[in-house]
């Protein structure tokens, strides 16, 4: 008697559930991927001050520019009034004539960190890196008067 | 003549493509995603700039979440804004990498000056004063 040999199966890729796999793989991670806001650093370097609780000498910085941040539609440079676009065309300006200025910000005690960041960001574009913060003064709850 | 009716084939799940598939997808994204920065606070809303570099971490800086001065959190443990400068200043003690530590703040947009402030008397305590603040990007 003669047995027929039975053929070896071949093994060969599916196709078909594999796309519908991607496919539902593909709307699964597209469903919870959480679409991440890109984030920017905007180096600055502080001044050392002296607080009442440190012993640290206080360092004088020269003060060429003093803006004042009352909110992100009102700041003053030296006295002169600007909304934030008017700050950053004020600083392109001085930045276009090579003028190196340091430049010290304040504000007041319930002005906005988003207002802040709007005058550090005025200056980050016109490339003014030389940025200083003043802390307010202890329970007076404005910025220390300039020395 | 009698004709052989054609089976109908019935369509199956192919259970083995697919875990095929699962695991060569999953390598993929393991692969390819971004392990989200440790010291992050996810739900910080950070205010917005236009100007500002790519965000990268240097080895001897340290983030510092801050919603206000009383609740700021490094490495996910909270502190007050007054328990800031003792910490860092412990771990620059032990850790040699800190040595010339600086700071990356990641600020709360709700923040006020009057938050901000204290950080400065903070860092100034530390006698920091290499500061990064960090923003999202204006689309």
């Amino acid at each position: 008697m003669r047995f027929q040999r039975r053929s070896p199966k071949r093994g060969r890729v599916e196709i078909i559930p594999m796309i519908d796999t991607i496919l539902i793989l593909l709307i699964f991670y597209m469903s919870f991927s959480t679409f991440g806001a890109t984030e920017k650093r905007i180096d600055s370097r502080l001044p050392l001050i002296a607080t009442k609780t440190s012993n640290t000498p206080p360092i004088d910085i020269p003060l060429d520019l003093a803006i004042h941040v009352f909110n992100k539609d009102r700041m003053t440079v030296n006295g002169a009034e600007y909304e934030a676009t008017g700050l950053r065309d004020a600083m392109l300006q001085l930045a276009s004539i090579g003028q190196k200025a340091t430049i010290i910000i304040d504000g007041d005690a319930d002005t906005s960190y988003q207002a802040v960041i709007s005058a550090l960001d005025a200056c980050a574009q016109a490339h003014l890196t030389n940025v200083a913060f003043r802390p307010l003064a202890e329970k007076a709850g404005s910025a220390a008067p300039p020395k | 003549m009698k004709l052989k009716r054609r089976r109908i084939k019935r369509g199956r799940i192919e259970i083995i493509p697919m875990i095929d598939t699962i695991v060569i997808l999953l390598i993929f994204y393991m692969t390819f995603s971004r392990f989200a920065e440790a010291g992050k606070e996810a739900g910080l809303k950070l205010p917005d700039s236009r100007a500002g570099d790519e965000f990268k971490q240097l080895p001897n800086q340290v983030i510092i979440n801050m919603y206000n001065k009383d609740e700021v959190y490094i490495d996910k443990q909270k502190y007050t804004i007054d328990e800031v400068p003792p910490f860092l200043d412990h771990i620059r003690e032990k850790d040699p990498r800190y040595a010339k530590m600086s700071l990356i703040l990641r600020g709360s947009r709700d923040m006020t000056y009057a938050d901000l402030s204290a950080f400065m008397k903070a860092c100034a305590k530390s006698k920091i004063v290499d500061v990064t603040f960090t923003t999202s990007e204006i689309k």
